[in-house]
């Protein structure tokens, strides 16, 4: 029988897998991105998980500093990476889950739209379609994406499909 | 409050014994190796936590720590006194909150990243704050979801009811359901464990800090931090987002949304670091 295995994505990290076996998740988002983008014709996808929407200057070392923490550079370096692979855009299934907010967050400032709206602008820059999407409102989010079949989920439990 | 829950608060009477006994001894003027390394010994599986917490906070310095003594001059004391607070609150912390939905470990890891969140808030901010104090406040803040999680369990259906509507603050849902909330018990661990009344005020307003009378700053810090840690996902359990970001408190501590993306991008790695080291991450 089959046994999967779980890969946990952190935050600014990115995972990308062909093994069937594989299932790439995100345990929790807030008002984090996760970015799903599988090929159903090479049977090839990862998952990036952002925090913030767009590359900002900042005081770190550049060994710690990696794209994946921004949607803009994060989304631009997956596809690029299977691109690699020899995936083709026009097969590309992309998915999107987080983005939710504190209560009164409209007024302050709002990242999971934010990050939401720099994803949008990723994909029409790409040419790309959102294909579902599971965004905004107070609720946690757990995203998986299992590499056999490019099913995603985005439910705490695991079982509502998107 | 019910039976149930000071029964519980009076259990949790006092903190790990070596936490007092270390930090008598640290914050002498001169500080007694030899002491500390006798202390320590009776808990090795504590020091090697220590170096290895106190390596990751400090991007990865050089492997050639091996004592208390290499540590405290490598990190300096405030980042000695954190990692020995990481590893001895880990027992008590790591526990699975089941109604919290918090699996092992992830209460343990949101009270890290919103510590280490405080504290370069404090440092941000306009206030004058220990950054340590600012460290203990938002290690400390949501520990009082230990002694809830087994009472709301018991009120699961109508809560969930009530979560539905999007305007609902779980703070206030606690409240009035148990008589108490999360940010009340964790300050009254605070005090009961001898801490500043000063901190355990702070952390009792963290959720609301324009109403602490003293200590408005602190509480305020706090607020700000434990609200972007959920945000970045590590404090969101089955209540999700149901907590608000006071407008009054980010305009107080004299922050924009750059500032905030600053602290966010700034605090990635050494929070990553420092989660992996404390073993696996739900993040």
């Amino acid at each position: 029988m089959k046994q999967n295995q779980e890969t946990i994505v952190l935050l600014s990290e990115m995972a990308i897998s062909d093994n069937p076996k594989d299932i790439l998740t995100i345990p929790k988002l807030g008002a984090c991105l996760g970015i799903s983008v599988y090929d159903p014709i090479k049977k090839i996808g990862g998952v990036i998980h952002c925090l913030l929407p767009q590359k900002i200057k900042i005081h770190v070392p550049m060994k710690f500093f990696n794209p994946c923490l921004f949607v803009e550079t994060g989304l631009n370096h997956l596809l690029k990476c299977l691109k690699e692979e020899g995936c083709k855009n026009e097969n590309l299934i992309v998915q999107v889950a987080g983005g939710a907010k504190l209560i009164n967050e409209d007024e302050i400032f709002n990242l999971g739209y934010r990050n939401f709206i720099s994803f949008r602008k990723v994909m029409w820059e790409n040419k790309l379609l959102i294909h579902q999407k599971d965004i905004g409102s107070n609720k946690v989010r757990k995203l998986s994406l299992n590499i056999e079949n490019g099913q995603v989920t985005t439910n705490l439990k695991g079982a509502l499909e998107i | 409050m019910n039976q149930n829950i000071e029964r519980k608060i009076q259990n949790a009477s006092s903190l790990p014994p070596v936490l007092n006994q270390f930090y008598s001894l640290i914050q002498s003027k001169y500080i007694d190796y030899k002491k500390i390394e006798s202390l320590m010994k009776s808990y090795p599986r504590l020091l090697n936590e220590m170096i290895n917490i106190g390596k990751a906070t400090c991007y990865g310095t050089p492997h050639h720590i091996k004592n208390i003594e290499g540590l405290v001059n490598l990190l300096g004391k405030d980042i000695v006194n954190q990692t020995l607070l990481i590893s001895c609150m880990k027992p008590i912390l790591s526990s699975k909150l089941s109604y919290y939905h918090f699996e092992e470990n992830q209460l343990w890891q949101h009270c890290i990243c919103s510590a280490l969140l405080s504290q370069q808030l404090s440092l941000m901010a306009n206030f004058h704050i220990e950054p340590f104090q600012a460290f203990l406040g938002g290690f400390l803040a949501d520990i009082g979801k230990i002694i809830l999680d087994e009472e709301l369990k018991e009120h699961k259906s109508s809560i969930e009811k009530k979560l539905d509507k999007n305007d609902c603050l779980f703070d206030e849902l606690e409240e009035e359901t148990l008589g108490i909330n999360h940010a009340q018990i964790s300050a009254t661990l605070a005090e009961n464990w001898g801490l500043d009344s000063a901190l355990s005020q702070a952390i009792k307003y963290h959720h609301n800090p324009e109403e602490a009378e003293n200590n408005y700053e602190l509480a305020t810090i706090i607020h700000i931090a434990s609200n972007l840690s959920i945000i970045r996902g590590n404090g969101i359990g089955k209540e999700g987002l149901h907590y608000k970001l006071c407008d009054h408190a980010v305009k107080k501590v004299g922050l924009d949304i750059n500032d905030i993306e600053k602290t966010f991008a700034e605090t990635y790695p050494i929070i990553n670091e420092a989660l992996l080291s404390t073993g696996e991450n739900h993040d």
